[in-house]
């Protein structure tokens, strides 16, 4: 299957998508992956089979206008997207806002945080000796190189005193 | 007119198999607004490929629903071979194909026997699952399986159906065509059947493009659209594919789509044992998924499902979507439901064929 991903802009995610209405296109679906820089959105439309994928970086504490004014349908995914990871959707249409409450979760957005295999590495806490409970952090090489090249370089040392 | 009144449908309801809440805005026995909220049976499966490795994930995408099992192992596994550029062997892709087709013979028996049930109609209902047991039958033959079947992986299948199995898969499929006949011929004649569904939840042509629905919602409105046409993988380019259609868009029309779809399944299944190619069933996958991402479909009983995978080199994915029919078809039951009586809201809710486990993941 062709995988066509077209970086766009928030700002002009309504026109193209609106473009995209009017060449007869599908919408598909819409993707939320959380990364580092914030949320990295998919809005995926089909045409005879072949899928164009327009992809949009928000970052965290910014928000994103709704698509349905374009297609209806995608209220769905949209508040999916904010019950599940938080980010903020601008509707305008209040009938299709459901106000986080279109999941019915026990823990409200629990995809916010970012996976383990993207979350910087974390001191590992190491158990020196087992069973007498003396813990220490061991940091990752990186971090400790970094750490060492900002120490600040020790004072010369001073002369000898006394003695003549 | 009376006053407007709010009426609960679910999440516990009869006809509900899966719990799906409706509130239903009524004036007098009309239904003037529906308001759905899901989240009831929402597992976190998507998340979970963050823990499980690649290959261990197919298992995990089979549970996603215990109806379509094998398309998403399918749509998992043909996601993951082409993030990995991984060409699989061609009997493989008939194989995949043949359990796909028994699968939405399962299915849409299975949704037959509900919508019976639905209907008020006991002794169909029986008669559509007492069918069903022969496909069940034929699952476990050849996989193991009764629900979970667990035979697709990424690069292939693990078991491979003989000839002669396939040749009585054929001949106990010949014999189930005349029991289909006879129950598409009470749903297709009854005038009970006729009086419940006909012009009922109706949705024009215009109305299903402008709603994005799928799958046999989308084709009883007459929109020709069905993954299978344009499916590179699987054997449905090269056996040739036309949807089944039907123009009036009410509830009859959706049952109508879904029992002519069991005989195209038929004839599917049949075509992929007559070119059945010979040769190996996999491919070894070695390494790990690259830093890359990738989009695939598959067209499942309820329509098409969309399936997405982003790797990281490492053995765990960094993310996986899937995009269900059911999904996709909950706009359409908001606008269905608008205007109908309340006594139709069940049939209506049952003739888009809902799975709220695929739904919510």
């Amino acid at each position: 299957m062709k995988q066509i991903f077209i970086q766009t802009e928030a700002a002009d995610l309504l026109g193209k998508a609106a473009q995209y209405k009017k060449d007869g296109y599908r919408m598909v679906q819409i993707l939320c992956t959380r990364v580092p820089e914030g949320y990295e959105l998919t809005y995926s439309f089909d045409k005879d089979y072949v899928m164009e994928n327009l992809r949009v970086i928000v970052p965290l504490e910014g928000s994103v206008m709704s698509v349905t004014s374009q297609y209806w349908y995608a209220f769905v995914w949209e508040n999916e997207i904010h019950d599940l990871f938080g980010l903020n959707v601008e509707f305008i249409a209040p009938e299709v806002d459901y106000g986080g409450k279109f999941f019915q979760l026990a823990k409200p957005m629990p995809w916010h945080e970012l996976s383990k295999a993207q979350q910087p590495a974390a001191a590992v806490k190491v158990n020196l000796r087992p069973g007498l409970g003396v813990d220490a952090s061991v940091k990752p090489a990186a971090q400790a190189a970094n750490q060492a090249a900002q120490k600040p370089a020790a004072p010369a040392a001073k002369p000898a005193e006394g003695g003549k | 007119m009376g006053k407007s009144t709010i009426v609960p449908f679910g999440p516990q309801h009869p006809v509900l198999p899966e719990p799906i809440h409706l509130d239903l805005e009524l004036k007098d026995e009309k239904v003037v607004k529906a308001i759905p909220s899901i989240g009831y049976i929402h597992r976190g499966l998507e998340k979970l490929v963050e823990k499980r490795g690649f290959q261990e994930y197919v298992y995990i995408a089979e549970r996603v629903c215990g109806i379509c099992s094998f398309g998403h192992g399918w749509g998992y596994s043909k996601a993951i071979e082409g993030l990995m550029e991984i060409e699989i062997p061609k009997r493989a892709e008939y194989l995949r194909t043949i359990w796909h087709e028994i699968s939405r013979l399962h299915s849409h028996l299975l949704w037959a026997g509900l919508g019976a049930d639905a209907l008020g109609f006991e002794s169909l209902f029986m008669q559509c699952w007492r069918v069903r047991e022969t496909i069940l039958d034929i699952i476990e033959q050849t996989t193991g399986g009764r629900v979970i079947f667990s035979v697709c992986k990424v690069g292939g299948v693990r078991r491979d159906i003989s000839d002669n199995e396939l040749k009585e898969i054929v001949k106990r499929l010949d014999a189930l065509k005349k029991e289909i006949d006879g129950i598409a011929a009470i749903f297709l004649n009854d005038e009970t059947i006729h009086a419940r569904l006909k012009g009922v939840g109706t949705v024009t042509y215009d109305e299903a493009v402008a709603l994005g629905c799928v799958g046999p919602t989308a084709r009883a409105s007459g929109v020709p659209q069905d993954y299978r046409i344009g499916d590179e993988g699987g054997a449905y380019k090269e056996l040739g594919f036309t949807p089944v259609l039907a123009t009036e868009g009410d509830c009859f029309a959706r049952v109508k789509v879904r029992l002519l779809e069991l005989y195209q399944s038929l004839d599917i299944i049949k075509g992929c044992v007559e070119n059945m190619p010979a040769g190996d069933i996999a491919v070894p996958v070695k390494g790990f998924p690259p830093a890359a991402e990738y989009f695939t479909r598959v067209e499942q009983p309820r329509g098409e499902a969309v399936y997405y995978v982003k790797g990281n080199k490492t053995k765990n994915l960094e993310r996986f979507r899937l995009r269900t029919p059911t999904n996709a078809n909950i706009p359409v039951l908001v606008k269905m439901l608008q205007g109908c009586d309340l006594a139709d809201v069940p049939n209506i809710v049952l003739t888009i064929d809902p799975c709220i486990s695929c739904c919510e993941r």
